[in-house]
């Protein structure tokens, strides 16, 4: 399978954030510009650039947009919006849904809606102490499985470790899932934005679908997230009538493990296949495929 | 179609599971499941599978009513049963368990009349649950009637056979709606189970209990269910992977084969209702493709649903018939179902394991010397690699020329 994984880690020293999100912009503007070739009922876009000469002061990050195929009820196509800031050590995530393309809402939250009751901001730090920089850039242009991820890990706790940006394909819909995580404990940090086909609306979630630490440790595919719904029951007026969902899932390179904090660790089952661990909430990525098929029966 | 899902009504009076009338709900299951295991014990996958009858209600001989199923496996037979251990009418003053769900290796029982009738095993697994007005000719529970809904498919590959039984009348509360399913999963060669046995404000025992045999052991199921489930937000999902066979080596050694993950059986979804908003019981959605029928009840363990796909067959001698004709559903809101396979279509997308278990998954921290040589990007620039990288050379004490540079890398450190 044809993927890619760069190392841009460098001396903590000599790192500072706009000299990273610059560099790591590079490879996801070659990485779009052929993901919108190939995925063409999907336009993706960067509305905001990382600025190179941001002050400690200054926001500095992406905005990324999809436009979907897919129509909200207003009849306009649907944006999938994820926003992902550092500003001096406040590190951002805001994941939503914009009711036109171009988004209009870029000076007011006018127009901007959460994917889902709870999945709206998400934050964590940025150390501005030394500290050794260990990041990875990856993408695939495989058909149908197209990624791009940044992932970084400043030290071993999982306040340091982020993934600040996940663009993939939901392997159900083939819709695109905008996701981060950022450098923050909380196990539900992360914050993912896509379309549900069957339920006709914007889908969210902010954890990966996993079991908790004490169960046997594995390395679980395909790498679900856990949707967000909200619970209408708790408003006594609202009536939803029961909706169905298909399930959000990252392409096959990626896996869920039950270990928080092992950042760029490295996992190597006995299948042959080998994983690199990004950001804090337990999300593998594939470096080497498994020889053979998988599977096997239990006698 | 080979997806079939059937039901009969016993009215007040005549609901009664402490009996061996050949009309009464004990016997009736007995024989679907008969009618089921002859189906599917003819498919020439499940030659080493084989399901068969152990005990029933014609065999109890006291206060315990229940059956025994034999699930057949190559390596050694398992038995799985359900039984009631007290004819009490249960209901508002159940204080302790009932009945138990148990499990045991068939070598271990003793075919006898012991225990009401049931035999005794030597080594067996048991949850603690119970049924309510398990008998509506006793005191305050004349007015209590029951459904016996039976699930199966005999499809090669997804074979299912599931029971539920719903009692209605009286207050809505205190009933307890019980469902008990057998299934194959994908990649797996023995029977699994699951058994959901819900539990309300009025009720002391619930429990959720999930198996796999494998041949040797039954391995619980348990952990998966509570972490992948959504525990609000009322999201019911079907297809999950749940979790292995087993949570600790084979005995006989290693397993150097990834063991793949039970899934739960598509058509069964379960999650959490607890909070409001959904039926009590006897819950449906109604889509144009098909309806999701309530197998369990709100309750503080899980729910569980059924999907009964537009023309799903219900062609059965009477007194069987249609579950969707019963007056007692009510369609129900502020539900959400979330599955990997469309409405109305089966099975599931297979969702495979790579590995089982800690032994088994080595792990290579980066902020360790070990791990940085296996790292894929660092290990190459630790390890002597004449040919490799197009490195600067002049390697910290390799005799090859190491390819790492020998300025502007913090770590890993050299070894």
């Amino acid at each position: 399978m044809s993927r890619t994984l760069i190392d841009i880690s460098r001396l903590g020293t000599e790192t500072t954030w706009p000299s990273v999100a610059v560099e790591v912009n590079g490879y996801l503007q070659n990485w779009l510009t052929a993901a919108n070739t190939q995925v063409s009922q999907h336009q993706l876009r960067i509305a905001t650039a990382p600025n190179p000469i941001a002050t400690a002061a200054d926001p500095c990050g992406w905005r990324i947009e999809a436009t979907l195929a897919q129509r909200t009820p207003a009849g306009v196509p649907a944006v999938l919006l994820l926003e992902v800031f550092l500003t001096g050590t406040a590190f951002l995530i805001r994941p939503g849904i914009g009711n036109s393309e171009p988004f209009l809402g870029i000076d007011s939250q006018q127009g901007w809606v959460y994917p889902a009751g709870d999945v709206g901001l998400s934050s964590g730090s940025w150390s501005t102490t030394p500290l050794p920089f260990n990041a990875q850039v990856g993408w695939s242009l495989a058909p149908g499985a197209e990624y791009f991820v940044f992932a970084y890990s400043q030290h071993r706790f999982s306040n340091r470790q982020a993934v600040p940006l996940l663009i993939a394909r939901d392997q159900v819909s083939g819709h695109w899932i905008l996701a981060a995580s950022p450098p923050s404990t909380s196990f539900d940090a992360l914050r993912a934005v896509s379309w549900n086909v069957r339920s006709g609306q914007p889908a969210g979630s902010r954890t990966l679908l996993r079991d908790n630490s004490s169960t046997p440790i594995q390395i679980r595919q395909p790498a679900e997230l856990v949707l967000a719904t909200t619970d209408w029951s708790y408003y006594e007026s609202a009536n939803e009538p029961a909706q169905f969902w298909e399930p959000l899932l990252l392409p096959p390179d990626f896996a869920a493990l039950n270990l928080s904090s092992g950042a760029m660790s490295y996992f190597k089952p006995p299948d042959g296949s080998e994983w690199l661990a990004i950001g804090g909430h337990g999300l593998l990525l594939r470096t080497k495929d498994a020889p053979a098929l998988q599977g096997g029966t239990v006698p | 179609m080979t997806y079939q899902v059937f039901c009969q009504s016993f009215a007040p009076g005549s609901w009664k599971w402490t009996g061996k009338e050949p009309a009464g709900v004990g016997l009736q299951l007995d024989g679907a499941f008969r009618a089921f295991a002859a189906l599917v014990n003819a498919l020439p996958n499940n030659a080493s599978t084989q399901l068969s009858v152990i005990r029933s209600h014609a065999d109890a001989t006291a206060n315990r009513w229940g059956y025994t199923w034999q699930l057949g496996h190559p390596v050694e037979p398992a038995h799985l049963w359900f039984l009631t251990e007290s004819s009490t009418a249960q209901g508002d003053t159940q204080s302790s368990s009932s009945a138990v769900f148990g499990s045991a290796l068939a070598s271990t029982y003793t075919n006898n009349t012991s225990n009401g009738g049931y035999g005794s095993y030597s080594n067996s697994t048991g949850y603690g649950t119970g049924l309510a007005y398990i008998d509506s000719t006793l005191t305050g529970a004349t007015s209590i009637g029951a459904i016996l809904l039976i699930a199966r498919d005999t499809t090669p590959g997804q074979e299912f056979f599931c029971w539920a039984l719903k009692t209605h009348g009286g207050n809505d509360d205190l009933h307890r709606d019980s469902c008990h399913a057998l299934y194959k999963s994908p990649g797996t060669t023995g029977w699994n189970s699951i058994a959901v046995f819900p539990r309300t404000s009025k009720q002391f025992y619930g429990q959720v209990a999930l198996h796999g045999y494998s041949g040797s052991r039954f391995g619980g199921l348990p952990s998966a269910i509570t972490s992948s489930i959504h525990a609000n937000g009322h999201q019911l999902r079907s297809g999950i992977a749940l979790g292995h066979y087993d949570f600790v080596l084979q005995a006989q050694g290693l397993f150097d084969s990834p063991p793949p993950l039970i899934q739960l059986p598509a058509p069964l979804f379960i999650g959490s209702t607890s909070i409001r908003g959904a039926s009590t019981h006897f819950g449906k959605v109604t889509r144009p493709d098909g309806v999701m029928l309530q197998l369990g009840q709100r309750s503080s363990e899980r729910d569980v649903w059924l999907w009964v796909p537009a023309g799903t067959s219900h062609n059965q001698a009477s007194p069987w018939s249609s579950a969707l004709a019963l007056s007692h559903w009510r369609e129900c809101n502020e539900l959400h179902f979330i599955s990997c396979f469309p409405p109305g279509g089966l099975p599931p997308q297979g969702i495979q394991l790579i590995t089982g278990t800690a032994d088994f998954i080595r792990h290579y921290p980066p902020m360790s010397a070990m791990g940085a040589r296996q790292h894929p990007q660092q290990g190459p620039l630790l390890s002597n690699n004449p040919g490799g990288g197009g490195g600067t050379g002049g390697g910290e004490g390799g005799t090859g020329g190491s390819p790492r540079p020998t300025a502007g890398l913090l770590w890993p450190r050299g070894v």
